[in-house]
């Protein structure tokens, strides 16, 4: 091997600061450098986390590839009625999940390890769950409605957790509210959804790097032990919080300060853990080489052109040829369309001419 | 004798209503009525429906010159409603040219009363035949038990499901009649469900090969269906100046269509049917008797 004469000497040009982003349009710039493993087409591909893992997963269901969902609606209802119920936004019905500490969570309830001495609230109009406070527009009709929509997606949050080849996971904030009687986490602070805010039971949790990373080791050890294969990709959102329960905080430092933790917690977890890599999706949003380009006027929704950009990278780098999977025969639900045919063709022929005889 | 001009729109539920004033009138039984039909299933009104982008229906301006088809689903669109069942996500509006010839239809014929059946069949492409993966659903205040061993779709979605299916179909006629027609409105359902599996599959009309493919869906799911259709209708319509057209009991037999009602086909009412209908509407819209001359 040359000897070189600094240890800069002979480095690429991404790891300098001015090569990387000089003279290129913002949608050239690639910080992703190298995939870490293929995807292929049949590979189940799940996903959960904050907002922005919704987007991986339409832009892998619209690019062919397999994303893998356990909890679907019946065929019967559209899919853009299905999605207001919490259908096919993540793999499972589980609706945001912000922290690693409420991953892990879910996953101990999934299995029996875990149980919540608040898990349901009763409002006007029936019951909500306090884990998924916004999983659809109203609240369960019922109690056995509740509990009978809660054991399916128990068991669908289950086969995710044992059948999924790739577990891609956003993380999304380190503020949280958690019960003070048995650490339980909630995504939404009571009363704001549901449940009422009692500062006996319920108390303010800023989880830091070593929480967050032990909180992702557990999932991946519990998701392991079923399910030894699994590929891990992790992401961070680029969204910054929409408000700091920390009064004496601006929401600007507040969110720096929660994505460094988690930016750390995904290095540290990467360096250690067997599988599990980094996907760079908030360095491509929110690196200063945009200048902003990437956010709406709100400064927190991320541009259509942003998404792009991030799923082009991620196609490049994750997948063979960087493109569309194959065409596959996906059998099609057309019992809808089969009725609607026979109905049209009643109505406005057959009827039409009797109506003038 | 004052004579009542009652203008009836709608696809092929309108045509029992058409063959009972066309049989009435020549019998002389209607000397109180004067009707007239746009029969929007025809050729002459075709296409009904155009897709848009949601785009040109977020940015039609309450206030701009967009039309105001555009600006109505812009309306419900920011609301939250459900608007699409488009592989790209297109909601559909009626088309510019119905809008203007079903406007130009209003003026010329300037009628005191506005009847409408339009399309009617939503409910029917859900219930009517067993779907492949069965399924029920629980109708609050119905008493209709939900059936053993069928898939349950909580009501919530159900009924969101049904909203969006009359979004997409009869309630854009009616929310753009309910804008135009600055006449009172009567909104009628279609019939009720018909009981009897074995009409059906004796008169299935296109149906033929699907009712023998999936068979016919239990009488039970198919009445949720007509009352969730039925109460959404009447929701949406509340609190405005149309008139939702509860059906006269005679028209049921335990909560189906009365056997003397049924046409030879699976989903329509038949010309007496179309009789009772008429008569019972024009009392709403013009007092008692009105239609038979028997008004003031």
């Amino acid at each position: 091997m040359k000897k070189r004469s600094n240890p800069y000497a002979g480095l690429p040009d991404h790891c300098f600061w001015s090569r990387t982003h000089r003279g290129k349009d913002i949608g050239d710039i690639d910080p992703v450098v190298k995939g870490q493993f293929t995807l292929k087409p049949k590979m189940k591909i799940a996903t959960a986390g904050s907002c922005f893992a919704q987007h991986i997963a339409k832009h892998l269901q619209g690019q062919g590839y397999n994303y893998f969902v356990t909890e679907k609606a019946h065929p019967i209802i559209a899919d853009q009625v299905a999605r207001a119920f919490g259908y096919g936004v993540f793999s499972a019905r589980y609706g945001n999940l912000y922290t690693t500490r409420q991953l892990l969570q879910l996953a101990r309830r999934a299995y029996g390890e875990f149980q919540p001495k608040e898990d349901i609230w009763e409002v006007e109009g029936g019951f909500i769950d306090p884990f998924r406070p916004n999983i659809q527009p109203d609240p369960f009709a019922t109690r056995a409605e509740f509990d009978a929509a809660r054991e399916v997606h128990f068991a669908a949050v289950r086969q995710m957790i044992e059948e999924a080849d790739v577990f891609v996971f956003t993380f999304g904030l380190t503020e949280a509210w958690v019960s003070k009687d048995d650490d339980a986490v909630f995504p939404l602070a009571p009363g704001v959804a549901g449940g009422e805010f009692d500062e006996k039971h319920h108390g303010f949790k800023n989880f830091t790097v070593s929480e967050v990373v032990a909180d992702f080791r557990d999932f991946i050890a519990l998701m392991r032990a079923r399910n030894p294969k699994v590929k891990v990709l992790m992401t961070v959102s680029p969204v910054p919080l929409i408000a700091t329960a920390r009064e004496d905080t601006s929401v600007i430092t507040a969110t720096s300060y929660s994505k460094s933790v988690l930016r750390v917690a995904c290095e540290e977890l990467q360096t250690t853990e067997k599988d599990v890599f980094y996907f760079p999706s908030y360095e491509v949003i929110s690196g200063n080489y945009t200048r902003g380009a990437y956010y709406s006027g709100d400064l927190r929704e991320v541009e259509a052109e942003g998404v792009a950009h991030v799923m082009s990278l991620f196609m490049r780098h994750y997948t063979k040829d960087g493109g569309s999977a194959p065409a596959s025969d996906k059998p099609v639900d057309s019992f809808q369309a089969d009725v609607q045919k026979a109905l049209d063709i009643i109505c406005d022929e057959e009827m039409i001419e009797r109506a003038v005889k | 004798m004052t004579k009542y001009k009652l203008a009836g729109f709608g696809h092929s539920h309108l045509s029992a209503y058409l063959r009972a004033y066309m049989q009435g009138s020549k019998a002389g039984n209607y000397p109180g009525l004067e009707m007239t039909f746009g029969r929007l299933g025809m050729d002459t009104f075709q296409p009904n429906f155009e897709t848009v982008s949601t785009e040109s229906a977020y940015s039609a301006s309450a206030t701009g010159n967009a039309p105001s088809r555009l600006k109505r689903l812009g309306a419900r669109l920011k609301g939250g409603g459900y608007h699409s069942f488009d592989a790209l996500d297109r909601p559909r509006v009626l088309t510019e040219a119905l809008e203007r010839r079903l406007t130009h239809m209003m003026r010329r014929d300037d009628p005191d009363a506005i009847l409408l059946a339009c399309m009617g069949n939503e409910y029917n492409t859900m219930g009517m035949l067993q779907h492949p993966e069965p399924f029920d659903f629980d109708l609050p205040g119905s008493g209709i038990p939900i059936e053993e061993g069928k898939t349950v779709i909580p009501y919530a979605m159900m009924r969101a499901q049904m909203t969006a299916l009359c979004e997409q179909n009869v309630l854009l006629f009616w929310r753009f009649f309910n804008e135009a027609a600055e006449k009172p409105i009567f909104l009628t359902p279609p019939p009720p469900p018909i009981a009897d599996k074995m009409h059906i599959m004796s008169y299935p009309g296109a149906f033929a090969g699907r009712a023998k493919q999936y068979g016919v869906s239990p009488v039970g799911l198919r009445r949720k269906m007509w009352l969730l259709y039925c109460d959404i209708l009447r929701d949406v319509t509340k609190d405005t100046d149309t008139t939702f057209v509860e059906l006269p009991d005679p028209a049921f037999v335990d909560g189906c269509l009365a056997k003397q009602f049924w046409q030879e086909d699976p989903t329509h009412g038949n010309v007496d049917y179309g009789r009772l209908m008429l008569e019972h509407v024009t009392d709403l819209a013009f007092g008692a008797g009105a239609a038979k001359g028997e008004g003031k």
